[in-house]
């Protein structure tokens, strides 16, 4: 469905929009939607800088009303449209076939909703997962990811934030992705091996500094939802994520030190 | 008044269409609201016949259902032993985007999208799709999956065993309830007056506002945990089953039920390109009142 916007052809259609009166951007989104019944519904970050770039070009100006941004067709604008207006009857027609046949495109209907659907589900239950380890009370799991000795919670079982930033699960440790309750997490003790007493010890120590294990726990936990957050909506290179792999790592190391004392 | 009995795969072009009423005993239905004229699609019909009927812009689809329902000695099962084969229809309509809609279907799928109008879905055993759609949603589900992609309204929804899903969902007024099956809603509801209702027996739910919402919140969990990423929250009982609290003014209102599974709200981080587009936090910000 997507394939029918090539070649500045949702800039022409865009135009056509804006001919029919001012609009602001979301109510071109809502409109773009509508024609293509739902399947085709760009981003903001689409329209925007597309509105931005013909503004810049004189095709389109906006005014300020309410605290929104309303776009309107400028006489150069116009001019562009009844240039191109073979093209925009290709693009009509184009767009009447893809919608021509109602069974295809219950079919294509059903599964744009179901992979969409699958994406942020399994999204929701990746975040869900790391809210509800981040947040466990600590000397539930004090131990197992905070000790010095248990390198296990860094190299040997990826936490949940060391999912590739496309989002595609890496097998976690089972016990962490599945129940939280505290019988499989204490029957889970045995993965810190030889450091079993150590991490007991750490658990009397944890309950009395409870708030500030609390503290401490939120801000791993914000440290490791944003920098997922950012590490998948940015543009960064390959280069850039190591980068900042390496401000982790080194972070780590500090907190090692700090924390063994 | 215009009257079809379909017995094999037609394209029929409807003149004028208000309302809409379809019910199918099994088969796949499909709903599209257009700018087009109104048509119907019939690419497969089973055994039974379908009529359609047009009158005063009222258009039904039924399959023809004997007038002598099966009694003692047809009963109700022998309907449904390989009824689901042998009268399966698969109907497709497209409507203007302001038809009202009331679909029923006894075994099948239902699929709608781009309809701005009151819409009612009742639906035994399948799965039903919904994209696009804004108005009054209801959608009832016996035995199958509820998925909602882009709607906006006032919804509600509810199945007995099957999971609900909801992405990118504009709600102002969302209910949804399951019996057995996860809930799962991912909402980018309007900040400051939403009203948002969950609840599940033995499934498990999963929330996810905007973080610059304006929420009454109160969520427990009977049997399970409740965890929040918003950090204002506090977490009540002793093993973590409740949450009470509010996330900015507290202007709107949401609450989720669990008998046996957790529950976890999330945030979602607020679209910076769309943030210069929203009134100020004076303003009615709506979806509403921008289209």
């Amino acid at each position: 469905m997507t394939a029918v916007f090539s070649h500045g052809r949702l800039r022409l259609y865009l135009l056509k929009l804006l001919a029919e009166g001012p609009k602001h951007g979301y109510e071109l989104i809502r409109l773009l939607e509508n024609r293509f019944l739902g399947l085709y519904a760009p981003s903001a970050g689409t329209i925007y800088p597309r509105l931005q770039r013909m503004e810049s070009e004189g095709l389109v100006t906006h005014t300020q009303a309410g605290g929104r941004k309303v776009y309107e067709l400028t006489g150069d604008g116009r001019a562009e449209l009844t240039q191109r207006a073979g093209e925009l009857a290709d693009l009509e027609a184009e767009i009447h076939a893809s919608v021509a046949d109602l069974t295809t495109l219950a079919s294509e209907i059903e599964q744009h909703v179901s992979g969409s659907v699958r994406d942020i589900k399994q999204e929701l239950r990746d975040a869900a997962r790391q809210v509800r380890s981040a947040g466990r009370a600590p000397w539930q799991q004090a131990h197992r990811r905070w000790t010095p000795g248990a390198p296990a919670g860094g190299a040997g079982t990826p936490g949940p934030w060391t999912q590739g930033a496309d989002g595609s699960p890496v097998d976690t440790n089972p016990v962490d992705t599945n129940s939280v309750d505290t019988n499989s997490v204490d029957g889970n003790q045995g993965h810190g091996g030889p450091d079993g007493d150590r991490g007991t010890r750490t658990t009397g120590d944890s309950r009395a500094n409870a708030p500030a294990f609390g503290d401490l726990e939120r801000a791993v936990g914000q440290l490791a939802s944003e920098v997922r957050r950012m590490a998948r909506q940015g543009s960064a290179g390959e280069a850039q994520l190591r980068a900042a792999t390496a401000v982790v790592s080194s972070a780590l190391t500090e907190l090692r030190r700090l924390l063994r004392e | 008044m215009a009257y079809w009995a379909i017995t094999e795969p037609r394209r029929l072009d409807i003149d004028r269409v208000d309302r809409l009423d379809v019910s199918l005993l099994a088969g796949r239905l499909s709903l599209v609201g257009t700018d087009g004229p109104a048509r119907v699609e019939v690419s497969a019909v089973g055994e039974l016949k379908l009529n359609v009927r047009s009158e005063d812009g009222q258009l039904s689809v039924h399959h023809d259902v004997p007038r002598a329902w099966p009694g003692i000695f047809k009963p109700l099962w022998w309907w449904w032993i390989g009824g689901r084969r042998r009268f399966s229809a698969d109907v497709s309509i497209a409507v203007p985007f302001q038809t009202p809609a009331t679909l029923k279907v006894g075994s099948g799928s239902v699929i709608v999208s781009t309809v701005h109008a009151d819409l009612s879905v009742d639906c035994a055993s399948g799965r039903t799709t919904l994209l696009g759609v804004d108005g009054r949603i209801k959608a009832s589900v016996v035995s199958g999956s509820i998925e909602a992609l882009g709607c906006a309204g006032d919804i509600t929804l509810d199945t007995v065993s099957g999971e609900i899903t909801l992405a990118d969902t504009a709600a102002r007024r969302l209910t949804a309830k399951t019996i057995s099956g996860a809930l799962t809603a991912d909402l980018d509801n309007p900040p400051h007056d939403s009203e948002i209702n969950l609840e599940t027996i033995s499934g498990e739910i999963i929330i996810r506002v905007r973080e610059d919402s304006d929420l009454t919140v109160r969520l427990s969990a009977v049997h399970g945990r409740v965890t929040s990423a918003f950090p204002d929250l506090a977490v009540e009982g002793e093993r973590g089953t409740s949450v009470r609290g509010r996330i900015g003014a507290g202007t709107g209102r949401l609450s989720a039920n669990a008998m046996g599974g957790n529950i976890a709200l999330l945030h979602r981080p607020v679209d910076e390109d769309f943030a210069h587009d929203e009134p100020g936090p004076v303003g009615t910000g709506s979806v509403e009142a921008s289209t």
